[in-house]
């Protein structure tokens, strides 16, 4: 019975990754990339926010940097692309542990006020620093993904974010059920008694500031051989103010909130996207997510996850017994938080 | 070399001397009290040793180390794990893995273990739920493990931040009123698991404000009055200390 | 040399006390909900974009449509408090989401304005004198603007002050600030002292937009981040707590601005106040976030 209820879910994931296959358009095909690129950086929130409780709204000076870092690396220095990624990601990874210091003695809105200046910082770099990265000019000619000699298609750049994004999310989900998820969440409980519990607190921030700042890089990686050009201003803050959106609109304290926030945010604005409707269709779709988070503060994922195990429970499988691992605590916990009880579903 | 030893320590807040110049010692394998009007500096202390504020002037000495300006986490990892006068549990985990996060320290598997899921991380993820599950069995949670704190009445929420202390398997247990607001049954309750406690050796530091619990309960008791060491001794020689008397009368009901 | 000090320090002061103005807006809004507002700046733009219909398109005098804008945008702060933060607290919503509604609502708000107004910055001179035209104390150049500013500064100030001490309405916002829960006893109406923390916090903001104008023009630059970080780092100097301390930080964070440009460099004049706001930020001492 157990089994069965993984079946759905799994459904899901297998029916999305068939969409390329049958779904020909390739602005589609591109729009999904972007959408899985997306769910990178919101996981990576998703671990820095929702688990440790450090609030980032700086989070597009990583992408940025991942992403004019591998431009530079295979354009100027002739890496291959892959290793190009890897050091994007990795040269984020350091970086982050730099922005984790001031998280040490600042928290809450101060911390986001430290990330946002640090995020403009990055991104006025960007801007200015002609001779790295031609400013507003834009910087061209960035190589595709090759598999072989074969530049890799827009779908199959598809399958190979997906299979990223599935190992981050793999990397998530173990650490949040291992000691040291446990430290993180009640890190952003209650940070002293963590601290008095015999957790090096500052280690862990550091820990999660350079994975989140991974993810970002990772994914800004894939975006500059996914578009091949860069300009300035996919790393504005509001892009930032944007990454974290869809870690909360997918649910911040969900292992999946940030795929699903990921997608849904990517998505709405390509629904409204209508024909005469174009000057509309940025206030609709920030409109739309204003009210999801209006509506639905713990996120989408939790709450399908509540659907779900209600309906289970109705048609007599399984139900929200203790045995069903780290999700059903976790799901527990967001609602803790935010006090909504009523959506406990017992 | 004594066990835990505070060396003329003091504390300012802005113009209030919280703790002044305050030195006793803790022998190991017995139950201090620590008592004295409200706002005369026992959280203080206990906020001092634990390292969760930064002294003023003085040191504390634990087995002969100065842990004065170490990380509230290192000092607990040495030995001395603590209580909230407010209970402070995670209020997003379940009682159960309350109590494991203090485990923490007991890990030999590290990060690559956790990403790669490797046995010997899942042999020490077992060993440490046992474990945890053991300690909310010593302090009367056995059959909690998997409820939200928020959930559990009050008397268990106290009992779950010490099982959350023990965990941490300390030489030196700080509680700040742990019987502070209970009813019968579970004052009786922690009562009880003190007595336990200190029947297997541990040492315990204890704040308290009900003198029926510090006599049951102490071996040794150190008075404060605003901020200083008023007097010390035996429950019985404190009782009828006149000093003690006249800092308490009016005051509090003893 | 020093004729260009001087001149620096006016023009630097000016600017500064319309951060410093945005700031007092961000405490007015902190005292009483103890929230961040990240569309607070999205008030400074549609502070401007409204004076600018008030004058240009429906010719009232500029007076009025100051008094009108600023107004309109206290309105749009009810509607704030009405249809984002109640419904936020009736969900018991914790300050990320309320950071992130807010940041939502000034995406919304930018876009908004485009469809209304367009995206191109609306030329609004003259509005304080010509800048061809400024005034010449032996070789020092001021800028009618900065004399504006300071007046309409002091006379806000001043207003403000009456304001708090003075009526009834004031002292119990500020008893409310301090402490709510004695407030409520006390038998003061929180929800409606919340409203009007509202109102002041986005109308405060809205003139500062407006004096803003000649500087930016009527521009989507006036809604930006960058304005509106500079507003919450005055707010920051300040304290969170005391609003004559926000326009103190915005003086010192124009001086700081002017004089980087100045002896440094323009193109990296933010690099260096956002430096400037995160080392200041974590050598801070500690107060309660
Ligand atoms: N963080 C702080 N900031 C300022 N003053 C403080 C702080 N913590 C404690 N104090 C002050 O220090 C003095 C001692 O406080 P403390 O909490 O140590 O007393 P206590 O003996 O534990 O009292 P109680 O019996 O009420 O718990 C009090 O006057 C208190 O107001
Ligand atoms: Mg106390």
């Amino acid at each position: 019975m157990e089994r069965f209820k993984k079946v759905i879910p799994l459904l899901a994931v297998a029916l999305f990754l068939v969409i390329p296959l049958v779904d020909d358009n390739q602005y589609h095909v591109y729009m999904l990339n972007r959408a899985l690129i997306n769910c990178m950086v919101a996981t990576g929130l998703v671990a820095l926010t929702g688990f440790a409780g450090q609030m980032s709204l700086g989070h597009a000076a990583f992408y940025g940097i991942g992403a004019y870092a591998t431009a530079l690396l295979t354009v100027r220095v002739g890496f291959p692309v892959w290793l190009g990624i890897i050091s994007a990601g990795a040269i984020c990874l350091l970086v982050g542990m730099v922005l984790s210091l001031p998280s040490f003695k600042v928290s809450g809105f101060y911390l986001s006020l430290v990330t946002i200046s640090f995020g403009n910082i990055v991104w006025m770099l960007i801007v200015n620093w002609h001779s790295l990265t031609r400013g507003p000019l834009g910087f061209p000619g960035i190589p595709s993904i090759t598999l072989g000699t074969q530049p890799l298609s827009r779908v199959g750049f598809f399958y190979v974010s997906a299979v990223v994004l599935g190992l981050m999310t793999l990397a998530l989900y173990r650490l949040s059920r291992s000691y040291i998820g446990r430290g993180m969440k009640a890190m952003s409980d209650d940070e002293q008694a963590t601290e008095t519990a015999g957790i090096d607190t500052k280690r862990m921030k550091v820990l999660v500031f350079s994975l989140s700042a991974l993810y970002g890089g990772i994914a800004g990686g894939l975006y500059a051989h996914l578009s091949n050009f860069l300009s300035p201003e996919s790393f504005v803050f509001s892009e930032s103010a944007n990454f974290v959106a869809m870690a909360v609109v997918g649910g911040l304290r969900s292992i999946y909130g940030g795929v699903v926030g990921g997608l849904v945010v990517t998505i709405i604005p390509e629904l409204l996207r209508v024909k005469g409707w174009e000057i509309y269709y940025l206030m609709g779709s920030s409109l739309a997510i204003l009210l999801l988070v209006i509506m639905l503060p713990s996120g989408i994922a939790p709450a399908v996850q509540n659907v779900y195990n209600r309906l289970g429970a109705r048609l007599g499988i399984g139900g929200s017994g203790s045995g069903s691992n780290g999700n059903g605590s976790g799901n527990g916990s967001a609602a803790a938080v935010r006090g909504d009880s009523k959506s406990g579903g017992r | 070399m004594s066990f835990l030893k505070l060396n003329n320590l003091t504390r300012r807040f802005g113009g209030l001397v919280a703790v002044n110049d305050l030195s006793f010692e803790i022998a190991e394998g017995k139950v201090t009290g620590l008592i004295g009007p409200n706002g005369s500096g026992k959280s203080t202390t206990i906020n001092l040793i634990s390292g969760v504020l930064p002294v003023t002037s003085g040191s504390v000495e634990f087995m002969g180390h100065r842990i004065t300006g170490k990380s509230p986490h290192a000092i607990s990892r040495m030995g001395i794990a603590r209580t909230y006068q407010q209970i402070r549990v995670f209020e997003s985990l379940t009682a159960l893995e309350n109590v494991q996060v203090a485990r923490a320290g007991m890990y030999r598997s590290g990060l690559a273990d956790v990403l790669l899921n490797t046995g010997k991380l899942k042999r020490e993820e077992s060993r440490e739920r046992d474990k945890a599950r053991e300690l909310l069995e010593l302090v009367g949670l056995g059959k909690k493990g998997d409820e939200m704190p928020r959930n559990l009445p009050y008397g268990f929420r106290r009992c779950l931040e010490i099982a959350r202390a023990l965990a941490l398997e300390p030489k030196l247990l700080l509680l700040d009123e742990p019987a502070a607001g209970m009813n019968r049954d579970e004052f009786m309750a922690v009562t009880d698991l003190i007595l336990r406690l200190r029947k297997t050796g541990l040492s315990v530091l204890l704040v308290e404000h009900t003198m029926e619990f510090v006599e049951t309960c102490v071996d040794h008791v150190v008075v404060l009055n605003f901020g200083q060491k008023l007097a010390e001794g035996t429950f019985h020689q404190i009782e009828q200390d006149p000093r003690v008397i006249e800092a308490y009368l009016g005051k509090e009901e003893l | 040399m020093l004729s260009l000090v001087i001149q620096n320090a006016v023009a630097g002061s000016a600017i500064g006390l319309l951060y410093g103005l945005i700031g007092l807006g961000v405490v007015l809004f902190f005292q009483t909900t103890n929230l961040m507002n990240f569309a607070h700046i999205s008030s400074a733009m549609l502070g401007a974009y409204l004076c600018y219909t008030y004058t240009v398109m429906w010719k009232l005098p500029f007076a009025l449509a100051i008094v009108m804008a600023v107004m309109s945008v206290a309105l749009y702060g009810l509607l704030l408090k009405r249809f984002v933060y109640a419904p936020l607290a009736k969900r018991k919503g914790g300050r990320l989401e309320f950071i992130i509604a807010t940041l939502m609502l000034s995406v919304f708000l930018l876009n908004a304005v485009i469809v209304v107004w367009g995206g191109v910055p609306l030329p609004f001179q003259g509005l304080f004198g010509s800048d061809r035209f400024p005034i010449f104390l032996g070789n020092v150049v001021i800028q009618y603007h900065s004399l504006f500013v300071l007046a309409y500064i002091t006379v806000f100030v001043i207003a403000l002050q009456y304001f708090f001490t003075r009526t009834m309405t004031g002292k119990s916002l500020r008893a409310v600030a301090q402490n709510p829960r004695a407030a409520r006893l006390m038998g003061i109406n929180v929800d409606r002292m919340l409203n009007l923390s509202f109102m002041l916090s986005t109308g405060v903001t809205a003139l500062a937009g407006i004096l803003l104008i000649p500087v930016y023009f009527v521009s989507l630059d006036l809604g930006s981040g960058i304005i509106g970080v500079k507003g919450f780092a005055c707010a920051v100097m300040g304290g969170m707590k005391r609003p004559y301390q926000a326009l103190l930080g915005g003086v010192l964070i124009g001086l700081a601005e002017n004089f980087v440009v100045l002896f440094v460099s323009s193109t990296y004049r933010d690099v260096i106040t956002f430096l400037f706001l995160i080392i200041f930020l974590v050598l801070r001492k500690q107060a309660e976030a």
